[in-house]
């Protein structure tokens, strides 16, 4: 995602060009932002088939209501307004946050599948799973997609004073996590 | 773009954090999503949307709004209609069955209906009898001169018959007959 953030001008290029119904642009912006969007919603919720339905619906979204944004936002914050909206809508359907499907799933593996997550860093995932989720959200957006504090707040309807001190809170108690597994 | 961390932080990091913040940046390559195409997306958009294309020219089944109005009023009439034959039959609904003023009323119509019918053909018979043959003559009025030299005349029968006494006319062939 680096190479997004020096990819402003692309994307504000592709975003104005899909508001204007180019349908390669809207492709072009799919394949962009297809994976981030999924790593952040396999990161909220831990389950592979949610996380890929809830990356189409947002992109469903994103479509129907390409045409009708009327105010200054950067191609980032309105994506992933959108799957934070999608997630939020979902979770209040479900009635609850955490899938119990992936908690069986932790239960029933073998010790050499939990040996291939350690090597892989998933338990580093595990350890994530316990920040709030406030925190989780926010660590995501920055360090795993890279997106700037300002994209932050926008997304998250914070200021960037309160985003930077989600940051440095999530990764202090991601540390002491740690040195709890250590 | 660790450099950029802690200038967007605004804070300080030390090792120990910048090796979270390299974890947490690793997850982008682990965290591997599966393939997923344009077009199914464009194809999910296109089930939601498609019930609210109001378009005829895109979908070979449209029904314009107008039919979709109709034949529901045209249901309820052909049910109306039945309920109002049903009403004028004998063995109708009890529930449904006509009061007895309506069932006669009905019946005296179609007498009416048949008495003009029998009246209007003897009428045709009478106004036009076949051996008959009237000359144009035959329907000329009177001239006035005809008139006045009758109103003049001795003649016992004119004498009465004047201008203003049609009924004079009358009188004397009553009179007289």
């Amino acid at each position: 995602m680096s190479e997004r953030a020096n990819d402003h001008e692309k994307l504000k290029k592709l975003f104005d060009e899909a508001r204007d119904g180019s349908v390669t642009a809207q492709d072009e912006i799919y394949k962009y932002f297809y994976s981030p969007l999924y790593r952040y919603f396999f990161m909220r919720t831990q389950n592979d088939d949610e996380a890929v339905d809830l990356t189409q619906t947002s992109f469903v979204k994103f479509y129907a209501n390409l045409t009708k944004i009327t105010q200054t936002i950067s191609l980032p914050s309105f994506i992933f307004t959108i799957a934070r909206n999608t997630l939020i809508d979902y979770w209040r359907k479900r009635g609850t946050r955490n899938t119990i499907v992936s908690d069986e799933v932790v239960m029933i593996e073998s010790e050499n599948q939990a040996e291939d997550k350690k090597e892989l860093g998933l338990d580093f995932k595990d350890m994530i799973e316990k920040l709030s989720e406030e925190q989780r959200e926010a660590l995501t957006l920055r360090y795993v997609e890279d997106l700037p504090a300002k994209d932050i707040s926008e997304i998250m309807g914070k200021s960037e004073e309160a985003v930077r001190q989600l940051l440095s809170r999530g990764i202090k108690a991601l540390r002491e996590n740690i040195k709890d597994y250590e | 773009m660790n450099k950029e961390i802690p200038q967007q932080n605004n804070e300080e990091f030390d090792a120990k954090d910048l090796q979270v913040i390299s974890q947490l940046q690793n997850l982008r390559k682990e965290i591997k999503a599966p393939h997923e195409s344009f077009l199914k997306a464009m194809k999910m958009l296109g089930e939601e949307t498609l019930p609210q294309n109001s378009n005829p020219t895109k979908s070979p089944f449209y029904i314009p709004m107008f039919f979709k109005i109709s034949v529901p009023a045209l249901a309820v009439i052909l049910i109306v209609g039945l309920s109002v034959k049903n009403n004028l039959q004998p063995n109708a609904d009890p529930i449904l069955e006509p009061t007895t003023d309506s069932a006669s009323s009905f019946a005296l119509v179609q007498n009416e209906v048949a008495d003009n019918s029998v009246q209007e053909n003897s009428l045709m018979k009478m106004s036009a009898p076949a051996n008959e043959n009237f000359q144009q003559e035959d329907f000329q009025t009177i001239t006035e001169e005809e008139f006045s030299t009758y109103s003049n005349s001795s003649d016992e029968k004119f004498a009465t018959y004047d201008e203003t006494g049609v009924n004079n006319f009358v009188n004397y062939y009553g009179e007289n007959f």
